[in-house]
């Protein structure tokens, strides 16, 4: 039989492995979101047809991945009851009203519009259908605001007073709960995250689909406006990063120590490690390859800047420093991986060879689902960073979990690991091979199974004009449309 | 045969608005609908 404390390690591991396949769907989503609207109003503006059939590609991509994203963030919520009930008991005072409006907003303004964006062309005109669009872009983005709002409140903890049984009330004013000091930092840098990790998934299927053919105009487009994303933004999200970062050594400074591997107070300026092996038990960093002073300069401006380490807080407040090291050496160097492609595209659109460069078509393909790796590896430094708190100095983890023996919470997280690897698994199947599939002329949208006659308005059924031709192989190109072949 | 989200624009912008108002409303609430059914669904198994 296991014992108690392996319960909660197992009810942490369930929240790990269900907290990051749910944010995978959320961090594609919220851009792509935005993306579709920036879509559809270039095409209401320009009524170029390129638009149109790029948002019936991504709109498909999009629904699959909305649908995943909700139900996996519905199990989410459910969980807080079922392994995190002491959590729930004192929290939710605060955080219950939080996560209702995060869940309203994805009720009613995400799902709600997504019908309307999926079916409601042919009903509600053109107008109304892109305000549906907008909504559910609009929506994303609020409900991301509510529920970082409420994992920063967890880091940050301010505005509360505890009540006689031990719960956590608010004080006085609920803004400043909602905006809590880490969470202007942490809205900006998620959502950042969110728009380059669509960018580059966007990017690479348009790089994928140009490799293989060069003149496709849809790929091209998309190709040209993700790597606009990648040089733009990607500098922006490195310096967002930074700040994150000085307002965690200011308010989890312990966090900020694990991730620079610094066991040890550094009273003349700070190294800058490369590498190492974190080794908690004997509170060093072995085999560490640093660059002397460079934390310091970073961290506080300042060369010779005294920054203190692990060896400065109590053993039972130390976070495990392994992870959070090696996940936030990840998040960024792939931070600077995606500032090169930036980079990079930016040389070639300069030389006009944005779609001659098969080597940075190459590494598009090879960085499309980087940002999902970097987002799932920023998430992991600051949670595991926080340790060993859940609301950061306040209530410990150990005191968060459910009274439940381990085989309940084994017995869940295996069914977890099964339900979630087939329903979603099947699902980025499916998801994959629509983006295998290049866009083109006159984009369909979701095949069906049976076979007919294709009619839009005013045209004349297609197998009628061109008999014996399959009415869902649709031309590939403008010119072979026009060709009539 | 393909479901386009897109088709149909024309025919809907000639209705009057207030037509295109009241699907926009049903299709909404019907999506809605959908989710919370899910949601619910979802909260029976896990309970």
């Amino acid at each position: 039989m296991l014992e108690n404390a392996d319960a909660l390690l197992l009810a942490r591991i369930q929240f790990a492995f269900t907290v990051s396949f749910h944010f995978i769907f959320p961090a594609f989503s919220i851009g792509l979101a935005s993306f579709l609207a920036v879509l559809e109003a270039l095409w209401l503006k320009t009524g170029k047809q390129v638009y149109q059939d790029l948002f019936k590609y991504w709109l498909k991509i999009f629904a699959i991945a909305f649908a995943m994203g909700v139900v996996s963030g519905i199990v989410m919520s459910y969980q807080f009851g079922t392994n995190w009930a002491v959590f729930s008991d004192k929290t939710g005072p605060i955080l219950g009203p939080l996560m209702a409006y995060e869940v309203l907003t994805a009720f009613f303004l995400e799902a709600g519009f997504l019908g309307v964006m999926l079916f409601g062309m042919n009903r509600v005109g053109k107008g109304l259908h892109f305000t549906a669009t907008f909504m559910v872009a609009l929506g994303t983005f609020i409900s991301a605001f509510w529920i970082l709002s409420v994992n920063s409140w967890m880091q940050t903890p301010v505005g509360w007073t505890e009540a006689a049984n031990g719960q956590l009330l608010p004080e006085a004013d609920w803004f400043d709960i909602v905006f809590n000091p880490s969470f202007p930092y942490r809205l900006v840098h998620t959502v950042i995250a969110a728009y380059l990790t669509t960018a580059f998934v966007v990017g690479g299927v348009g790089a994928w689909h140009l490799l293989k053919d060069r003149t496709n105009q849809h790929a091209r487009k998309m190709f040209s406006m993700a790597m606009w994303m990648a040089a733009l933004v990607a500098p922006v999200q490195i310096f967002a990063g930074d700040m994150h970062g000085l307002n965690t050594l200011e308010h989890q400074p312990a966090k900020v120590m694990a991730m620079e591997g610094h066991y040890e107070s550094y009273p003349d300026g700070a190294p800058l490690y490369i590498f190492g092996i974190p080794n908690d038990e004997e509170q060093r960093l072995d085999y560490a390859v640093g660059i002397p002073k460079l934390s310091s300069l970073i961290l506080k401006h300042d060369l010779d800047a005294q920054l203190e380490g692990l060896d400065t807080i109590p053993d039972e407040d130390q976070p495990p420093v392994f992870l959070p090291f090696w996940a936030f050496r990840v998040m960024v160097g792939i931070g600077f991986l995606m500032l090169g492609i930036g980079a990079w595209s930016l040389l070639a659109r300069a030389r006009k060879k944005l779609y001659d460069w098969s080597w940075l078509h190459k590494a598009a393909v090879v960085m499309g689902p980087s940002g999902f790796v970097a987002v799932i590896a920023g998430w992991i430094t600051t949670e595991v960073g926080r340790q060993p708190w859940t609301v950061y100095g306040v209530l410990r983890t150990a005191d968060s979990a459910s009274p439940l023996d381990a085989p309940a919470v084994a017995m869940s997280l295996i069914a977890f690991v099964i339900v979630y690897f087939a329903v979603f698994g099947v699902g980025t199947w499916y998801i994959l091979r629509l983006m295998s599939h290049p866009p083109h002329l006159g984009e369909k949208g979701v095949k069906r199974t049976e076979k007919g006659p294709v009619r839009t308005a005013g045209i004349t059924p297609g197998p009628t004009q061109n008999p014996g031709h399959d009415p869902d192989v649709l031309p590939e190109s403008k010119e072979e449309a026009t060709d009539g072949r | 045969m393909a479901f386009d989200p897109l088709s149909g624009s024309d025919e809907a912008q000639g209705k009057p608005l207030w037509q295109r108002l009241a699907w926009m409303v049903l299709i909404w609430l019907a999506s809605v609908m959908v989710l919370g059914a899910v949601a619910y669904g979802l909260r029976l198994w896990l309970k």
